[in-house]
């Protein structure tokens, strides 16, 4: 079955302009993300992961620049390409079509402001509209239940939160915003937000979720931080999901809970996620197809079975090997990850690699589909793809 | 194999300071009654979550904290004998300039030494004797090794000691110091320990480096020129510089990329078979413990719960603890995924720890002895050698008799 892609990243060239020189961090990568899938992006420190991630929002800051590529989103709306869109329209994707989880939870949120606070703050942006009409239609029911004074009040907040939907910096609206009874029309929506706050902690496996949208973050465990930021990225439901390194800070324990949290919600919310990590052990956990990078190249890409299975770039083949096993001597890989200030030509991999061909330092390989879903870029398979064609 | 180490009861408390006299108002349990003995040439493993004190255990044994009770037993190398090498080269440059022996270093020498390690007449033979022979006899009677109880040792006399216990930290980067050059940082325990000086600290410096793997070229460089695996060579090499006999690895992988942790964990097995060295290696990281351990502690809220030959406990953890903290570990194999998490809840603070055992709130067999009573560290195998033992604290696996 062929999924339809929701997120298209073609050949992105990302470069950052340091007192050092320019570092090429990414180097015209490529990626498909598929509708309603789990894909890892691993690599080592430094080989441009974070940065793909980053670029799938528009979030890359100076020093950084995309220097070209695309990055298709395919919403509702139809196509839109995240690199080249006005800065109001990108606005409204980020946090509800893309959102994100960053690596420490602790410094995602701001201190002084509970969790509810931060929470409401994305509803208010995103879903004002949505929650307004919930506070209405809760409005109607109230007038409707009550009688006198009470009633004439819930019929004054009515007529107020219609306004705001009609025209909300109208006159009207300035002026009973000042007035002791009238003004109360706010809190309505307010209430509602944080009925929807706790139900989202709630399926976040938050014990006790009433008492902790009153917390501030520093009342918080780790792992407990860590599902709160997961819950600011689900508010909206978001079609697409970065995470990027989100467990790396946490005990094992609760990375497991965390990582099992993550792959429950994308079922039951259908969201595709792209999940950032260095350990090929929680690929293994979560994912559903994994991309490897090194050095702003992404030299893999495919299921995790037959990842796991039989990797085919050597790059892809040493790291799985030099993951410590009981009774198996771990196989280091020789040498150190290049300086992208001035990267190896050709293949950048070349001077690390055991197979190293005469053309590898000379012709950067292609990423190409050796076998059905499993793309690789290395010339040990274009030369073999090349001899299959001959022979045909 | 003989022990190198030997902790009894071993407790660490950290005071919380409130209220307006910053008086104590609650301790922070961080190492609370923990016992247990490391051989000599292996390598130990802790592992635990955060907060579960494992850190802590280390700083305390290598005594950068004062403990507060327990014993440490650290069977090092005579320092006494160190001192009489000294007076030797003090002999021998008193003689070369002509000087005559004086009587009174033979009187002081024999005071200290004498009274312990000779009989009376021993010691009355040898006051008219000349100090060189003297010296000699003194280096035969004093025995090579002696037990040391670091928590009671005078702060002179530990210091003496604290050549053969050394560190290696967990982030390279904020462990040396960014305006020193290599050489100076890996010289510097020579010199605070004056144990060499003038060329020899520069042969011995560049002797360490060769060791971990870097040369005479990284000598005059700062630590930002260097990629995080090199630094932590770097400091492994400031540890063997004075050739300790116990060196505590504190998470000394953490900081850097697969590729390169299993660069230095090779590093770390060629040093120990060169070097004759002992390791107590702390992790959380439960897959490299268990590739260079030959005995793992698992830790829960400062304590040992679990205490094993490493092929046996990775094998069989009988702690549940310490069964759910194994089965949390992601494996690199895709066929093997788990449908649930094997433990709920966190680790709660060590500040109010939960009454008797103090597992019992997430233990899936918690019983009601669990709640009252605190399990003792017993071995279930019940064999001979404590050494090869299987240690566990769990009334659910240690049930008592019948």
């Amino acid at each position: 079955m062929k999924q339809e892609n929701l997120v298209e990243i073609r050949d992105l060239y990302l470069n950052f302009y340091t007192y050092d020189g320019v570092v090429q961090a990414l180097d015209g990568i490529s990626l498909d993300i598929k509708r309603g899938e789990i894909i890892g992006l691993v690599g080592e420190t430094g080989c441009g992961k974070s940065v793909t991630s980053l670029s799938t929002l528009a979030m890359v800051i100076s020093p950084g620049n995309i220097e070209g590529g695309r990055v298709e989103l395919n919403s509702e709306k139809g196509k839109v390409d995240i690199l080249n869109i006005k800065q109001s329209e990108l606005l409204k994707i980020r946090g509800r079509e893309i959102s994100m989880i960053f690596q420490e939870p602790r410094a995602a949120l701001n201190p002084v402001y509970t969790v509810g606070d931060q929470i409401a703050e994305v509803f208010y942006h995103h879903r004002m509209e949505e929650l307004i009409k919930a506070a209405i239609s809760e409005l109607e029911n109230e007038v409707k239940r009550t009688k006198g004074y009470k009633q004439s009040v819930a019929r004054r907040h009515l007529a107020l939160l219609n306004q705001v939907l009609k025209n909300p910096r109208s006159l009207k609206l300035r002026f009973s915003s000042k007035l002791p009874i009238l003004r109360g029309y706010r809190n309505r929506v307010k209430r509602v937000t944080r009925r929807e706050t706790v139900e989202l902690l709630r399926l976040l496996r938050i014990p006790d979720p009433e008492r902790v949208v009153d917390m501030y973050p520093h009342e918080l465990s780790g792992g407990m931080a860590q599902r709160v930021v997961i819950a600011m990225a689900l508010t909206c439901n978001p079609t697409m999901l970065i995470a990027d390194e989100p467990t790396t800070s946490l005990d094992v324990t609760v990375q497991m809970q965390i990582l099992h949290l993550i792959r429950e919600l994308k079922n039951k919310l259908g969201s595709s996620i792209l999940y950032v990590t260095h350990d090929l052990g929680v690929v293994a956990e979560t994912c559903e197809r994994v991309a490897v990078m090194y050095a702003g190249n992404i030299v893999e890409v495919a299921e995790v079975m037959p990842f796991f299975k039989k990797p085919m770039h050597p790059y892809a083949q040493a790291l799985l090997q030099s993951i410590p096993r009981p009774g198996q001597k771990f196989v280091s890989i020789p040498g150190t990850v290049p300086s992208l200030i001035s990267p190896p030509t050709g293949c950048r991999f070349h001077d690390r690699c055991r197979y190293a061909l005469e053309m590898c330092p000379q012709v950067k390989p292609p990423l190409i589909e050796a076998e059905e879903g499993h793309f690789v870029a290395c010339h040990l398979y274009t030369l073999k793809e090349q001899y299959k064609s001959l022979e045909s | 194999m003989d022990t190198l180490i030997e902790v009894e009861n071993l407790k660490k408390y950290f005071p919380i300071l409130g209220g307006v006299l910053r008086k104590k108002i609650a301790e922070v349990k961080a190492v609370d009654g923990v016992s247990f003995k490391i051989e000599r040439g292996e390598t130990f493993g802790v592992v635990g979550e955060s907060g579960c004190g494992k850190t802590t255990l280390g700083k305390t044994i290598l005594r950068l904290l004062k403990p507060n009770g327990g014993k440490i037993f650290f069977n090092a190398p005579n320092d006494e004998l160190l001192e009489i090498t000294k007076a030797e080269e003090d002999i021998k440059s008193l003689n070369q300039k002509r000087s005559a022996a004086s009587p009174a270093r033979v009187t002081r020498l024999l005071k200290r030494y004498g009274m312990k390690y000779l009989s009376k007449e021993e010691a009355d033979k040898l006051k008219g004797v000349p100090d060189a022979q003297l010296t000699t006899y003194l280096r035969e009677k004093i025995p090579d090794y002696k037990k040391y109880d670091l928590t009671r040792l005078p702060s002179a006399r530990l210091r003496r000691i604290r050549r053969h216990l050394q560190i290696v930290y967990q982030d390279p980067t904020t462990s040396l110091d960014p305006r020193m050059l290599i050489r100076n940082i890996v010289a510097e325990p020579l010199i605070a320990q004056g144990l060499a000086g003038g060329r020899k600290v520069h042969e011995m410096t560049l002797e360490a480096l060769q060791q971990v793997g870097l040369s005479e070229k990284h000598l005059f460089r700062y630590p930002h020129e260097f990629s995080g695996g090199q630094r932590q060579r770097i400091a492994v090499a400031r540890a063997i510089i004075t050739h300790p006999k116990f060196i505590m690895l504190d998470e000394p992988t953490s900081a850097v990329d697969v590729s390169v942790r299993a660069q230095l964990l090779d590093l770390f097995q060629t040093l120990q078979r060169n070097l004759d060295l002992t390791y107590m290696f702390v992790s959380h990281d439960l897959s490299v413990v268990e590739v260079v351990s030959r005995r793992v502690a698992v830790m829960y809220l400062g304590k040992i719960v679990e205490l094993s030959q490493t092929e046996e406990l990775y094998k069989e953890p009988l702690h549940p603890y310490a069964h759910a903290l194994f089965a949390s570990i992601p494996i690199p194999d895709p066929t093997r995924r788990r449908e649930r998490p094997p433990i709920s809840g966190e680790v709660p603070s060590p500040v109010n720890p939960p009454s008797g055992c103090r597992f019992h709130p997430r233990c899936p067999l918690a019983m009601e002895i669990c709640r009252r009573e605190e399990p003792p560290l017993l071995d279930v195998k019940g064999g001979r050698d404590p050494r090869s033992g299987h240690f566990v604290a769990c009334f659910a696996v240690n049930r008592p008799s019948g």
